[in-house]
C-alpha cells in the first residue's frame, strides 16, 4: 500500500514543531501501525536521521502506553482500540495519515509523539489508599459482592489509563479518567471507609493539573479503548456532591 | 472546603445544570401560556393580565430569572475560560469523534439566546422596539396582547427571526437537557439513550409550541378579530 505519513516532529520540550510527510510506497496492510512506525524508524536510522520518539510498550492493548490522535482520533481509527492494535489495512490507498501528540496542557509534549501524563498519576496518588484488615488470609466470602456491582467495579477498572478521553475531549478534560479511578473502588465494600475523601482529592488534584472541565459531549466514551461507560462520570459527580455536603457537615 | 468549593469545575457545573433546569421549567411554562393564544384573544388577554396582577410576584419573578440567567452564564463563561486554557496547542486535525455538533457548540448558541432574550424582551414586554402596535386595549380595558402578537408576525423577517430564535434554544436544550442529568449524576447505566431521547423530545416540543404561533400568524389561521 502507498501511504504517506504526516508526523509531529518536536526535537524538546517547548521547542517549535512542525509535521514532516514520510513515503511509505510498500506499507504492508498487515502490518500494525506501530510496526510501520519501526520501519520508518529503521529506515530513518539507515539515513543518519533521528528516529520519531513514540511511546508504545505491551504492544497488546493492556498497558496503556501508546498514545498518539491518528488521522484526528486517539488511537487511529477503529473502536475499542489502543495505537498498537490499529492496522495499515484499516487505512486507504493513498492515504495522507496526519499523527499528532496527545494536546493538552497537563501533557506536555516530551519529543515528537511522546508526552508527560504523570499528571494522570499524580490524580491516582491523590485518590489515596484503601483501608483493609491485613494478617491472615480472610475468608473467601466473608464480604459479599453482588455479581451485578463487581461487574460494574471491573467495568471502570478497566481504565487504562492512556489519556485518551482527555486528547479527544474539546476540553481536554480527565473527567473519564478520574470518574473511572473513583468508581472502580466507590462500587466495591473495601473502597467505602474514604470514598468521600477519594472522590474530594482526587476531583481537586485534577483541577490542579490543569485538565479543562466535562461539557458531557461523551466523546470520551466514544474514543476510549476499554469502553468505559459515562455513567461512571454521572457517578462521580454525585460523589462529589454528597463528599461535599457530608464535608460540610463535619 | 471553601476552596474546594468556590475552585472545583464540578461545582460550577451543578450551577450552570441547576440554573438550567430551572430555565427549562420557565420555559416549558412560557410555552403552554402562549398556546393559550389559540383560544382566542379574550383567553390570552386575560393569562397575560393575570401574569401582572400582583407587582410584587412579577418583579420577584423577573428578579429570579434575572437571577438564573446571570448564574448560569457566568459559571459557563468561567468553564469556558478554564477549558480554553486546557489546551493552548490547538490539534491540526481536531478530534470530532462521537460528539455532536449541539454539545460543541453551547458557548455559541447560548450567546445567540442571549441576544434573542434581550431583543424579545425589548419586543414584548419593555414593548419599545413596536410601539405602534404595541399598545392596544380590548373591550375590558385588558392590554390587547392578541392584536401585538399578531400584527408583529404578520411581518415575515420578524417571524423568522422568532423562529430562528426558538431553534437555536432547543438545539441549546437538545444537548443541554441531557448534560444537566450527567452534571447533576442522574445517569444510571442502562439509561443513556433513554435520557438523550428524553432531552431531544423535550427540545423538540419547546420548538414546535413557540413557532407554532408566528407560522400561525402567517398562514392565516391566527388573525386580527374586531374587539
Amino acid at each position: 500500500m502507498n501511504i504517506k505519513l504526516r508526523v509531529w516532529r518536536q526535537e524538546k520540550p517547548n521547542a517549535k514543531g512542525r509535521f514532516v510527510v514520510y513515503d511509505f510506497p510498500d506499507a504492508d496492510p498487515n502490518m500494525s501501525f506501530l510496526e510501520m512506525m519501526d520501519a520508518l524508524n529503521n529506515r530513518l536510522v539507515l539515513q543518519g536521521e533521528e528516529p520519531v520518539a513514540f511511546d508504545h510498550d505491551c504492544r497488546e492493548g493492556i498497558c496503556g502506553a501508546c498514545s498518539a490522535v491518528i488521522g484526528g482520533k486517539p488511537h487511529g481509527p477503529g473502536k475499542r482500540i489502543t495505537t498498537c492494535q490499529a492496522y495499515v489495512r484499516a487505512f486507504r490507498e493513498g492515504d495522507v495519515i496526519t499523527v499528532e501528540p496527545f494536546r493538552a496542557r497537563a501533557f506536555p509534549v516530551l519529543k515528537d509523539l511522546v508526552v508527560d501524563r504523570s499528571a494522570l498519576d499524580r490524580i491516582v496518588q491523590a485518590g489515596g489508599f484503601v483501608s483493609v484488615s491485613t494478617g491472615s488470609a480472610p475468608e473467601a466470602n466473608a464480604i459479599p459482592v453482588a455479581k451485578e456491582v463487581s461487574d460494574k467495579a471491573f467495568d471502570a477498572a478497566a481504565c487504562i489509563g492512556c489519556g485518551a478521553c482527555v486528547a479527544t475531549c474539546k476540553n481536554a478534560s480527565a473527567t473519564l479518567f478520574v470518574a473511572a479511578k473513583i468508581s472502580h473502588l466507590g462500587w466495591l465494600p473495601q473502597g467505602q471507609a474514604e470514598r468521600s475523601r477519594r472522590a474530594l482529592n482526587m476531583v481537586e488534584q485534577m483541577g490542579k493539573e490543569g485538565f479543562g472541565s466535562c461539557s458531557n459531549t461523551l466523546a470520551c466514551e466514544a474514543v476510549c479503548p476499554k469502553g468505559i461507560s459515562a455513567t461512571n462520570i454521572a457517578r462521580m459527580n454525585r460523589d462529589f456532591a454528597f463528599a461535599l455536603v457530608s464535608r460540610a457537615g463535619q | 472546603m471553601n476552596q474546594l468549593f468556590f475552585k472545583s469545575s464540578l461545582v460550577k457545573k451543578y450551577v450552570v445544570a441547576l440554573t438550567g433546569v430551572a430555565l427549562y421549567g420557565f420555559l416549558l411554562i412560557h410555552t403552554l401560556g402562549n398556546l393559550q393564544i389559540f383560544l382566542g384573544s379574550a383567553a390570552i388577554n386575560a393569562y397575560a393580565s393575570l401574569l401582572k396582577a400582583s407587582p410584587e410576584i412579577l418583579w420577584g419573578f423577573r428578579a429570579g430569572l434575572l437571577v438564573m440567567v446571570l448564574a448560569h452564564g457566568l459559571c459557563a463563561a468561567l468553564l469556558a475560560i478554564e477549558n480554553r486554557r486546557a489546551r493552548p496547542a490547538a490539534y491540526e486535525r481536531i478530534p470530532k469523534f462521537g460528539s455532536t455538533v449541539a454539545s460543541r457548540t453551547m458557548l455559541g448558541t447560548g450567546s445567540v439566546i442571549l441576544i434573542f432574550v434581550a431583543y424579545h424582551i425589548f419586543h414584548f414586554t419593555v414593548r419599545a422596539t413596536h410601539p405602534d402596535i404595541s399598545f392596544f386595549h380590548d373591550s375590558h380595558g385588558r392590554h390587547d396582547v392578541y392584536s401585538m402578537v399578531v400584527l408583529s408576525f404578520k411581518q415575515p423577517a420578524l417571524s423568522l427571526f422568532y423562529i430562528v430564535g426558538v431553534a437555536c434554544v432547543c438545539f441549546h436544550l437538545s444537548h443541554g437537557v441531557s448534560s444537566a442529568f450527567y452534571s447533576l449524576g442522574m445517569v444510571f447505566a442502562g439509561y443513556e439513550r433513554l435520557i438523550s431521547r428524553f432531552a431531544l423530545a423535550v427540545s423538540v416540543f419547546i420548538f414546535c409550541g413557540m413557532s407554532s404561533v408566528p407560522i400561525a400568524v402567517m398562514f392565516g389561521i391566527l388573525k386580527l378579530v374586531p374587539s
